[in-house]
């Protein structure tokens, strides 16, 4: 177990939720990310909105800690690991190859999410297997949070965060992993995005990465 | 003076004020200035009639800049009324964000002789490729309301705008007309910038009687202690609108409005038809009709706030009611100048006390109000947020060389001080993107011809930026309609949020419930629900002025000396008379601390008289001083009036104020440690972030449903920090957290007083009446429903008085 990780089992299985907003399917040693949102501050700036790199540079080295140290073979993307097409600058292609090309011996596989609308031709440079959704029994992985009849969904999309705080304390937003009967929604992987609370009543299960640490939000106890 | 604009004043049976005359003559001589007086003594036609002394020609020669869209229509036929009267050949026009394109394109055909129009306008306007042809015959600008946009980014706007016309038309002369403020020789030198020497201030006419008088509780005995809504009046406030025939009831919130309104309603269901409700959340149609009746006289009352403390007389007013307390002199002075326009009336204001102590806030104001003693506006310094959209204006219309604008701007009295290096900074951040960016060829906001002009990059920009021209940033905020579509106002996303489906709620006088949402509206139909919940709109929230907290002290003083002046202070002598039972009245020259333990803890409370901001900071600074000292959890709740630090151990007060727990010494170093600095920050970048351009407030329509570019204020803050340290926009909002939302320089002060005052410590047996807003406070933040709250603190005070008697 990795420090400031939980685990849990999910029709069986063991998920282990990592503070760096991923999660690793042990017993098939799978790491799965969502929402990384690569080229978003070239998107911006493309539109005349000065933001400097640095986030995807940064989200990209926490990727690349999170496969070392769980030794993962295999990466599974659930969608919008990149921003949006005039994002895809050859510097930020080319600092997307160079990262692949740094795994190599990792199998990755990219499914589409919302964002991911591009050419063929500039989705064939990063270099992944690319399809639009992926079934590991006893899991689908998808971007789009929907249920599944006979599989549990692993997805992305939504950004969830929870508000805390409040009366009096500064209110915080966390990311955090949501849990329900059929389908669990990861966190974006990236610090460039906000992400959208849950609302009172969601139901299921939340764990927040806080500080650096995933906890079990337990409602009426803070 | 011509005669025939003399006739005009005759035919009204009026003859020209002597301020008048000496405007007209000063105008004419080529001098300008401020005109100084209150409302609805003449100020406009001062103005106004010193323009018309020369015939117009075929140019525009008279701009008037007025601070709020909603005036430029009074405004306007204010001054079209003597030039239709007398057959003058002036054309007198509108121009802001409400004239339609059809209306612009008239106006560009055929060029009016004088404009009316807001500071956003204006910068619209200079963007204008043809900006300068349409203004260098200018000879006048008259800023209305001045002290109104001094000291806020708006104001900032103003000066850069008439610093461009200056050097467009160098014969302007620049009139600004302001009502009473603590720094009317600061506001004239602001209007003018450093440059520009022979400024005048012509004193107006002041010949309305103000009166200013409180609500007295008919009994103390059952009179609140503490408390915001203020309804434990509502009798007697009843009884004082019915024998009006016209009156405004100014609230703080909007929020409270809303609330006094059903009060106003349910205690008198006669009102119906013969109240309304105004403020700024409503849509404009309702404001307007609102505005429209009151000048007509058709309303017995409107509760109102801020909404309509500027703006054109309502002559059938006849008396002002304010709830609550006055937060300032010059404010309560302002909204008393709203009634009492017929002629021999006098203006009057009247109090009504939410607690005790406001009776003592509001005989403070008034001696100061007697003395002439009012607030100054404090003029920002430098704001690049500001700076930043105004270069982008000005490469919107003719372009700019970058030395001949630096000088431009340096000339005005805001960037005065403005460096080379901050402007360079600038300049890079609108054309390359700033100093992080350096290398990025595809960002070009700005870019340069071969003549080194700095101009807007292509048409796109340009029409992005001149849909977000100005510095008021509006709340994510829901538009509330009925299922026809008819618009209520809006709204903020938190607040339906939190709605449950079926549940009431009040909006705009009317009880509503949710049926759908959809593209940022809330569809709404009426319910027979008697009672729904007020909306709760996030305002940035007004402390009490430093100047009245003095005058607040002051009283206080003498009442601890035995002396009640003032009819507010004979009536809460009693609660005073408790206060000193039970502890001490502080003196001006004293800083009273109490402390009480029951059986949650221990409860200090300490009473600087500062304001809510400057308490907050302070009681932080100390409760991390104390843990510092002292290893030991301690909360803290903030009033007007004072602090209170809590724990569940005994805090050892006396012994840390001896060990220098106010001392000056690592002030700035403490208050970073203690306040959450950098998350106020984080939230007070989301206005810089928007005036600059970095977040986009109205997109053009094809890119509106655009997810691209969504990002928060807080997320781009977050970016910034982290991967772009020399950006001056997060310097800037970290500044600003410091001078207004910490109030730094105040705190400061504070810390000064209380070095060299006198510290009492009293250990008390039961809370005293000065404490009492603390506690209630502390227990709104764990009451369940605010009915139990009311009765928690009946109670509370009940042991109080029993102890006492």
């Amino acid at each position: 177990m990795m420090p400031g990780a939980l685990e849990l089992e999910l029709r069986g299985q063991r998920v282990v939720l990592l503070a760096e907003r991923a999660a690793y399917w042990r017993d098939q040693e799978m790491l799965w990310i969502a929402d990384m949102h690569c080229g978003k501050a070239a998107t911006f700036r493309s539109r005349h909105v000065p933001i400097p790199d640095g986030s995807m540079e940064a989200d990209l080295a926490r990727l690349t800690g999170v496969l070392e140290r769980t030794q993962a073979r295999r990466l599974a993307i659930l969608g919008d690991w990149i921003h949006a097409a005039r994002g895809c600058t050859d510097e930020v292609i080319e600092t997307v190859q160079a990262w692949r090309e740094s795994h190599r011996h990792v199998e990755m596989d990219w499914i589409r999410g919302n964002h991911d609308r591009l050419s063929e031709s500039v989705r064939s440079r990063f270099g992944f297997a690319d399809s639009l959704f992926l079934d590991h029994a006893p899991f689908r992985l998808q971007h789009e949070p929907g249920e599944n009849a006979d599989r549990f969904t692993i997805a992305g999309h939504v950004h969830p965060t929870m508000m805390l705080g409040g009366r009096g304390f500064p209110r915080v937003q966390l990311p955090c992993f949501h849990v329900r009967e059929q389908v669990m929604v990861l966190p974006a992987f990236t610090s460039f995005a906000g992400g959208y609370p849950l609302p009172p009543g969601s139901g299921g299960r939340v764990f927040l990465i806080a500080s650096e640490e995933v906890v079990e939000w337990k409602a009426g106890r803070g | 003076m011509t005669a025939a604009l003399c006739a005009w004043f005759t035919a009204r049976q009026w003859k020209p004020f002597p301020f008048q005359r000496a405007v007209w003559k000063h105008h004419a001589a080529g001098r300008q200035g401020l005109i100084h007086a209150a409302t609805g003594t003449g100020k406009t036609y001062a103005a106004w009639f010193a323009a018309l002394q020369t015939p117009p020609g075929d140019h525009l020669r008279v701009l008037w800049i007025t601070p709020l869209r909603a005036l430029a229509t009074d405004t306007l036929a204010a001054l079209r009324a003597p030039v239709e009267e007398l057959g003058l050949p002036w054309r007198v026009e509108a121009r802001t964000g409400d004239t339609s394109s059809a209306d612009r394109q008239k106006q560009r055909r055929r060029v009016p002789n004088a404009l009316v129009t807001t500071p956003e306008s204006l910068s619209v306007m200079l963007s204008g490729e043809k900006a300068q042809d349409l203004f260098r015959h200018l000879d006048m600008v008259v800023v209305d309301e001045w002290h109104e946009q001094m000291g806020s980014k708006r104001g900032v706007q103003t000066e850069l705008a008439l610093a461009r016309l200056r050097s467009w038309a160098p014969g302007l002369r620049v009139w600004a007309l302001s009502a009473t403020i603590g720094n009317l020789d600061e506001a004239l030198a602001v209007l003018l910038g450093p440059e520009v020497t022979g400024g005048l201030i012509v004193q107006g006419h002041q010949p309305k009687k103000v009166v200013i008088d409180s609500l007295l509780p008919e009994t103390m005995d059952r009179f609140p202690w503490a408390g915001h809504l203020g309804a434990s009046l509502l009798g007697q406030v009843v009884r004082e609108l019915q024998a009006v025939r016209s009156a405004l009831v100014f609230t703080n919130t909007r929020s409270q409005a809303e609330s006094w309104y059903q009060l106003l309603l349910e205690a008198c269901p006669e009102f119906a038809g013969d109240i309304a409700l105004h403020h700024g959340s409503l849509s404009r149609e309702v404001r307007e009709w609102v505005e429209s009746a009151l000048r007509q006289g058709r309303l017995r009352c409107v509760v109102c706030t801020s909404s309509l403390d500027l703006g054109v007389d309502f002559t059938a007013v006849e008396r002002i009611l304010q709830i609550g307390s006055p937060k300032g002199i010059a404010r309560l002075l302002q909204r008393a100048g709203r009634s009492g326009h017929q002629p021999g009336a006098t203006s009057r204001a009247t109090v009504v006390p939410a607690h005790a102590f406001e009776l003592v806030e509001a005989c403070a104001a008034r001696e100061y109000i007697k003395l002439g003693w009012l607030e100054s506006r404090i003029p920002l310094e430098k704001p690049l947020d500001v700076l930043v959209q105004h270069m982008v204006t000005v490469a919107c219309g003719e372009g700019f060389l970058s030395e001949s604008l630096f000088r431009e701007v340096r000339g005005t009295y805001a960037y005065r001080h403005l460096t080379w290096k901050e402007w360079e900074w600038a300049l890079r951040f609108v054309s390359v993107g700033g100093e992080a960016l350096g290398a990025y060829p595809r960002f070009q906001k700005l870019v340069q011809d071969e003549a080194g002009r700095w101009l807007a990059a292509n048409a796109a920009i340009v029409l992005q930026h001149r849909l977000n021209i100005g510095t008021i940033t509006s709340d994510s905020a829901l538009q509330v309609k009925f299922m026809n579509g008819t618009q209520l106002g809006s709204i903020e996303e938190y607040f339906v949020a939190g709605l449950k489906p079926g549940q009431a709620f009040v909006f705009g006088g009317k009880t509503l419930e949710v049926v759908s949402m959809k593209d940022m509206t809330v569809f709404v139909r009426a319910t027979a629900a008697a009672k729904g919940v007020v909306p709760r709109w996030m305002g940035s929230r007004m402390a009490i002025s430093s100047l009245l907290s003095t005058a607040v002290r002051q009283k206080l003083e003498e009442a601890s000396d035995g002396t009640f002046r003032g009819a507010e202070m004979r009536a809460v002598r009693p609660v005073l008379a408790m206060q000193s039972q039970l502890s001490v009245i502080p003196r001006a020259d004293e800083l009273l601390i109490e402390t009480l333990m029951t059986r949650e803890g221990c409860h200090v409370f300490l009473y600087p008289f500062e304001g809510l901001l400057v308490h907050e900071g302070l009681a932080t600074l100390l409760a991390y001083r104390l843990t510092k000292l002292r290893p030991q959890s301690i909360t803290t709740m903030a009033s007007e009036y004072g602090l209170e630090l809590f724990s569940r151990d005994p805090i050892a007060i006396e012994e840390a104020c001896a060990e220098g727990l106010f001392s000056p010494v690592d002030l700035d170093e403490d208050i970073g440690a203690s306040v959450n600095a950098a998350e106020l920050a984080r939230r007070q970048f989301r206005e810089i972030a928007r005036v600059s351009g970095l977040t986009v407030q109205n997109k053009p329509r094809q890119e509106r449903n655009s997810r691209q570019l969504q990002a928060s204020a807080g997320l781009l803050y977050d970016v910034l920090v982290q991967y772009d340290l020399a950006n001056l926009l997060v310097e800037q909002a970290r500044r600003e957290v410091l001078e207004t939302q910490l109030e730094s320089k105040r705190l400061a002060g504070t810390l000064a007083r209380i070095a060299e005052s006198r510290i009492v410590h009293m250990s008390l047996e039961r809370g005293s009446p000065l404490s009492f807003p603390l506690m209630v406070d502390r227990l709104r933040g764990s009451a369940v429903s605010s009915e139990m709250l009311l009765d928690r603190i009946r109670k509370m005070q009940a042991r109080v008085e029993k102890v006492a008697s």
